[in-house]
Parts: C-alpha cells; structure tokens; sequence
C-alpha cells in the first residue's frame, strides 16, 4: 500500500553502498569520564526503575507505572544511559543522569524513545553522546531504518546527527486515543 | 478461535473472480464502520466525537472471518484476521514483489517477523472440490500483513502495511489496520505509531491515526557524511 517508506530504506542503502556507516563519536567516553564524572553503560543491568521515573520527572516525562517500566525495559532492543561516577553537589555516585532506548526488531527497523539528560547536565554534550551511540549500535547492527519522533525544539538537534525529518513526505503519525493517559506520543517523544 | 464479529449483508465486490465464482454470505460490520452509542451526555451531543476504534475492542481472538463465500459445488472461500499465525518469510516477500516493493533478504525478514511483537495477516483459505487437490483438503495463501515493533507496554510501531494488489479496493487494508490497532489497545499499548508517505496519510487519519501530533515530527537517520 505504501512502497515508499521501503523504498526510502533500500534507496538509502544503495546510495551507501550497502552498508551503512555509523556516526562518528565526537566525543570519547574517557573525555566525559575525566571532565564530567560520567561513564556510558549499555543495557537495563543496573538501572533502579524509580531513578528512571525521577530522570523522566525532571524533564518533563510523566512518571511510569514501575511494573510496565520493567516490562518496557526488558523488551527493548537497546538501551543506553548514562551514571555518575562521583558524588557531587546534583548526583550521588552512581546515580542514573542520562538515558535513552530504541524498540526494533533487531534487523529492518528500529525507534528511539525516551531520550532524557538531568537538566544539571545539559548543555554539556550528554545528549548528542547518547544519540551518537545508540544510532552507532544500530547501525552496526545492520538495521537500514532508525526513526524517531522529535518534539519542534529538538528538531535541529537529530538534524545535525543526521536524522531527517519527513523524508519523501513521509509523516510520523500516532493513534489519538480517547483516554488520554498521561504521557502520550508528546512526552515519549526523544 | 473463529469469531464472525457480525452481519451487514453486503456483498463484496471483486473477490475471487479468478478461482471461484462468490457468492456472498455475510461482510462482517468491520468493513464497513460501526460507531458504538455514545455514553456521554449533552456535551457529547452538540459535538458528536467522532467514532474511535477504542470504543469498540471486540474479543481477544486469534483470528476473525472477516468475508466468506461459497458457491454451487460447495467450496468455500474464506478471508481471515490472523494475529501471530506463522508467516513464512518466502509468502511475505512474494508479496512484497507483488506490490512493487523492492525485496529483502530472506534471513533479515525471517529474523524481522519473529523479533515483531505483532505481526498481523489477511489469509486466502479455499476449502472444498476448490480445494481438493491438497492434502488437507483447504489451502491457504498470504494475502496481507501488518507487523508492528513493540517494547511490549507503552510504544508500538506499526511496519510493512501490504495487501495483494489482486485483493485491493474491499477495505481490507483498513479491516487489517483496525483490527490490528484494536489488538494493540487490548494488550493496553497506548502509544501506536507509524510512519505514513503522503499518499495514505487520509488512509490512516480516517482510521484516528493524527499526523504530526503536537507538533512530533517524525525523523529518519540518513547520513550525510
């Protein structure tokens, strides 16, 4: 019914050769290590569900029902967050200051959700980092089409990661549900 | 599990031309729209919602008969909802060429259905002398499908919408995505997403699906380096 979205994937695919290069790191993770005190850590080992929940407070996310949380977690293709290595005026040691995941089915297609940075780290290239490094692990993994829903403000900065915005005329949609729940596509979105 | 979920009595216009002369016995209301009674009062009245698939969820069923029909010698051609029935990778390609898509690795596509949470499908199944020559004495032919990715509690995205060009025009296509955003709702999955080219955005809208919602956009990796 729709070709073009595949074609789009195929087009781009071919216009690389076929294999698709992962984004450069602009920033070593020893550089955020020694002048941030964080370190980048993969997977859902680790993370404290209610730490999650205070991270997507403080950006503006809606907390989760910590059960759902844990089953969103453990089904998500990949995850990458971002902990405190010392103890400090805005975060203990060890505490969860970034975070952001990709739902996908590990071959064709994958979606960031849940893109969040502590606000006491912004402006300090933890969310590019985060950006840079899950797109490079989906790359990697050979998966041609990486989406993601972007709030108006955050539009230019995926641009400039090499994220485009309706290619093709392609749209992003969601299904406008009746029960609103707290916490729709707005505050999901990366 | 079967379930016809009702009777419009209107027939459907172009199926099975090739194989079977139809002879319609029910289209179930799927195909055509069935607003459930409001339960709101005045307010609602001034300003009729518009119907949403969430007023009407229907049982939780592996597979629904959406249009059936027989003719004299007694085969019996029927269309189904199938939700996580095994699709083999080879059918869903085939269809994909069908349509005009290009084609995918075999391996990638095989991998790509099993790692889906949903993976929904439209089934030809003949049964009867129609059917005779095989073994279990109906047969069965891939002839939709809709998969979606899925963290399995708050964000699903819906991939690869096709119906065989041969079985276009009939509301199938819809009847698949309804059902399929119904059963996603069912299991409580309350972010349901796609990405939509130009040409079927009012395909999806028809169906609640809103583009750009607050302002989202939905963006897609292309390097440029």
């Amino acid at each position: 019914m729709s070709p073009d979205k595949t074609l789009y994937g195929s087009r781009l695919e071919e216009a690389t050769g076929g294999v698709l290069r992962p984004p450069p790191i602009s920033k070593p993770d020893l550089e955020f290590e020694t002048k941030l005190g964080v370190q980048f850590m993969e997977g859902r080992e680790g993370i404290l569900i209610t730490e999650l929940n205070d991270l997507f407070e403080k950006v503006g996310f809606p907390r989760r029902d910590p059960d759902r949380l844990r089953v969103a977690l453990e089904n998500t293709y990949h995850i990458i967050w971002v902990r405190s290595t010392k103890q400090s005026r805005v975060a203990r040691q060890g505490q969860l200051v970034g975070f952001a995941r990709a739902t996908s089915d590990g071959v064709l297609s994958a979606t960031v959700w849940d893109v969040a940075v502590n606000p006491a780290w912004q402006r300090s290239g933890l969310g590019r980092a985060l950006m840079e490094r899950l797109t490079k692990k989906l790359v990697e993994d050979g998966i041609p089409t990486i989406t993601l829903y972007a709030e108006p403000q955050v539009v230019g900065l995926y641009e400039k990661l090499g994220y485009v915005r309706d290619p093709e005329g392609i749209r992003g949609m969601a299904f406008q549900r009746r029960k609103k729940e707290k916490g729709g596509l707005l505050a999901r979105a990366a | 599990m079967v379930s016809s979920a009702g009777y419009s009595g209107r027939s459907p216009r172009r199926l099975l031309t090739t194989t079977l002369q139809s002879h319609p016995i029910n289209v179930p209301s799927i195909l055509t729209c069935c607003p459930a009674p409001s339960r709101r009062g005045a307010a609602t009245a001034k300003q009729p919602q518009r119907p949403s698939l969430e007023d009407n969820l229907g049982p939780d069923v592996d597979e629904l008969l959406l249009v059936e029909t027989e003719q004299p010698d007694g085969s019996k051609a029927q269309i189904l909802y199938r939700n996580g029935g095994p699709v083999v990778a080879a059918d869903l390609e085939r269809l994909c060429t069908k349509v005009g898509w290009p084609s995918r690795p075999l391996a990638k596509v095989e991998a790509a259905l099993r790692n889906s949470y949903m993976v929904s499908s439209l089934v030809l199944r003949v049964s009867g002398p129609a059917a005779a020559a095989s073994a279990s004495g109906a047969t069965e032919q891939l002839i939709g499908l809709a998969r979606a990715t899925s963290d399995h509690a708050f964000n699903a995205t819906i991939w690869d919408v096709l119906v065989d060009p041969e079985f276009q025009g009939q509301g199938l296509g819809k009847a698949l995505v309804e059902q399929m955003v119904r059963s996603l709702l069912r299991r409580d999955i309350s972010n349901i997403t796609l990405f939509a080219d130009s040409k079927v955005l009012d395909f999806y809208k028809q169906m609640g699906f809103e583009a750009d919602p607050e302002g989202i956009k939905g963006m897609f990796w292309y390097p440029r380096y």
